[in-house]
């Protein structure tokens, strides 16, 4: 049962950081390899926040998420965007974001030092289950987690259906030039979408350290599932994430679980390559991802 | 002045590369006017220069008396003028309605229901696809949906780059007749690049013929199809 839930919360962490992957992909065309370093520094906002002013890190929610909607918005303006409007290709930004990641990981390590060093904080392993309230029987982070993963995609769907901002957002994803030609201010609704998705990402990363053990590594260990999410999720809708945090959540931590009490423990180590299969198993029979394939049965 | 467009001495190109050549070019207010040439001319770039889509290096784009060079791509719109590009003209998993409703993107959100019946009675052809995904249309169907969405801005001025590429004579000739329908009915004025110079000499006041990048020949329609060296060289026409 243990296992079950964690599979369950999990999955929706791993949807909240999917969506943000999928939300930048899906408007930008850029793969941002520094996501992984706005989900640790959600996990750091929250971790100096309860050291420093006491609380429960949900208390912090709100504040990760403009910090990181923050930092986002910034990898955008000051990384990505001077780049992309000299004509670079998604390769080369890919590249762009891979140099601002490490940089960023130099950085959380340094303040995660900082804080150990000046503060005697437990800043370089972290858990904030003590935090945690009971809901149910069951821990609040799984409760927690699902309703920012479903508040989050719910109220995006709201906005991307019945209004102006979400009709341009949905333009600007098919054809950018065309958007500019309608009047749409193409790096506003750009640097819209990384802010928005750079909170998902520190919603997120404030929630993981309440069942999670965290890091100054946690984000950029966790990129490469990230990334499988994206893809298998498929970009044609924004439920693309939920659905596919649930399965590779599932089949990471539930399914090693089964896995390994058939086989034996020996295969627990290698339950991040689950995703790397599914992500491998979908660019092969599924490249439009489960929301584009659900869309297509549809149409 | 009644001149809503006035280019002089434009130099542009895309980054390094220079395409065009101190090109002169005006067009009042109601006229149509014709830029024609071989492929590789520089016909698309001039538009993409009016929308700062291509790089301006010198010379001035004056529309309605205000220096465009300045101006941000997405503000040109605002300025009163609609684009019907050749390739990417619509949304594909946008409704037709929806790609109306982004066409009217600048105008008060009030106002874009009226505009929408204003552009539909225009362009009738339309409204039977209003529910329909635009990817899902014909070639010729995705074009008038197009030139529908060119329109929902309320342009002064509207800059059509081959509205019937690739389309079927059909298509063509419908294309041809809505865009013959919209200079009698509206004050619009027109910049058209067409291949097809049969559909373009009915409709347009005014040719330029446009040459690796410089202007040789402006005059009227008729002067063109006069100068029999100029349409075999150039257009391909004896």
């Amino acid at each position: 049962m243990a296992s079950f839930i964690d599979a369950l919360t999990y999955s929706a962490l791993l949807g909240l950081m999917g969506f943000g992957l999928t939300l930048i992909r899906r408007t930008t065309g850029v793969w941002n390899v520094a996501h992984g370093e706005v989900v640790t520094i959600g996990s750091y906002v929250a971790l100096t926040a309860t050291s420093f002013l006491a609380h429960s890190p949900y208390f912090y929610l709100p504040l990760a998420f403009l910090v990181c909607a923050g930092v986002s918005g910034i990898i955008f303006l000051a990384g990505v965007e001077p780049i992309r409007a000299k004509g670079a290709s998604s390769i080369l930004l890919l590249v762009v974001t891979i140099a601002i990641s490490l940089i960023m990981i130099a950085v959380i390590n340094i303040y995660a030092d900082y804080l150990q060093n000046v503060f005697h904080l437990s800043s370089k392993n972290f858990l904030f289950a003590r935090f945690d309230f009971t809901l149910l029987g069951q821990m609040g982070i799984l409760w927690a987690a699902w309703a920012a993963l479903a508040a989050l995609t719910i109220s995006y769907y709201l906005v991307l259906q019945h209004t102006r901002l979400g009709l341009a957002l949905r333009a600007l994803a098919e054809q950018p030039t065309l958007a500019v030609v309608m009047g749409a201010n193409v790096k506003s609704l750009s640097l819209l979408s990384w802010c928005l998705a750079g909170g998902a990402a520190g919603l997120a990363g404030c929630l993981f350290p309440m069942r999670f053990q965290c890091h100054p590594g946690v984000g950029t260990s966790m990129i490469a599932t990230m990334f499988a999410v994206s893809i298998f999720g498929g970009i044609e809708k924004m439920y693309g994430p939920l659905l596919a945090g649930l399965v590779l959540g599932f089949a990471q931590i539930y399914g090693i679980d089964l896995l390994s009490s058939w086989v034996g423990p020996g295969v627990i180590p290698f339950k991040d390559l689950i995703p790397m299969i599914v992500l491998l198993l979908t660019l092969q029979f599924l490249p439009e991802g489960l929301s584009g394939f659900v869309g297509r049965r549809r149409g | 002045m009644n001149n809503l467009l006035k280019i002089e001495n434009l130099n542009a190109g895309y980054g390094g590369i220079h395409v065009l050549f101190d090109v002169n070019l005006d067009c009042t207010r109601g006229e149509a006017v014709a830029i024609v040439g071989p492929n590789g001319s520089g016909k698309t770039t001039l538009l993409n220069s009016i929308f700062r889509l291509a790089d301006i290096f010198s010379g001035s784009v004056i529309l309605d008396g205000t220096e465009m060079q300045k101006e941000k791509s997405h503000k040109v719109t605002g300025r009163g003028v609609g684009y019907l590009r050749q390739e990417g003209n619509v949304f594909p998993g946008l409704t037709v309605e929806e790609n109306l409703k982004m066409g009217a993107f600048n105008l008060p959100k009030g106002e874009v229901g009226e505009r929408m019946e204003e552009v539909l009675s225009l362009v009738k052809p339309v409204v039977p696809f209003l529910r329909r995904t635009a990817g899902t249309l014909s070639g010729g169907e995705r074009e008038m949906v197009a030139l529908a969405v060119s329109l929902m801005c309320r342009p002064k001025l509207l800059l059509l780059d081959e509205p019937t590429s690739g389309l079927s004579p059909i298509a063509s000739a419908q294309i041809a007749e809505l865009i013959k329908n919209l200079k009698d009915k509206t004050r619009l004025s027109m910049l058209i690049i067409e291949q097809n110079l049969k559909i373009l000499f009915d409709v347009v006041d005014k040719c330029y013929l446009l040459v690796s990048g410089r202007i040789i020949f402006s005059g009227g329609p008729g002067e063109l199809q006069c100068d029999k060296e100029l349409m075999r060289t150039y257009l391909g026409l004896a």
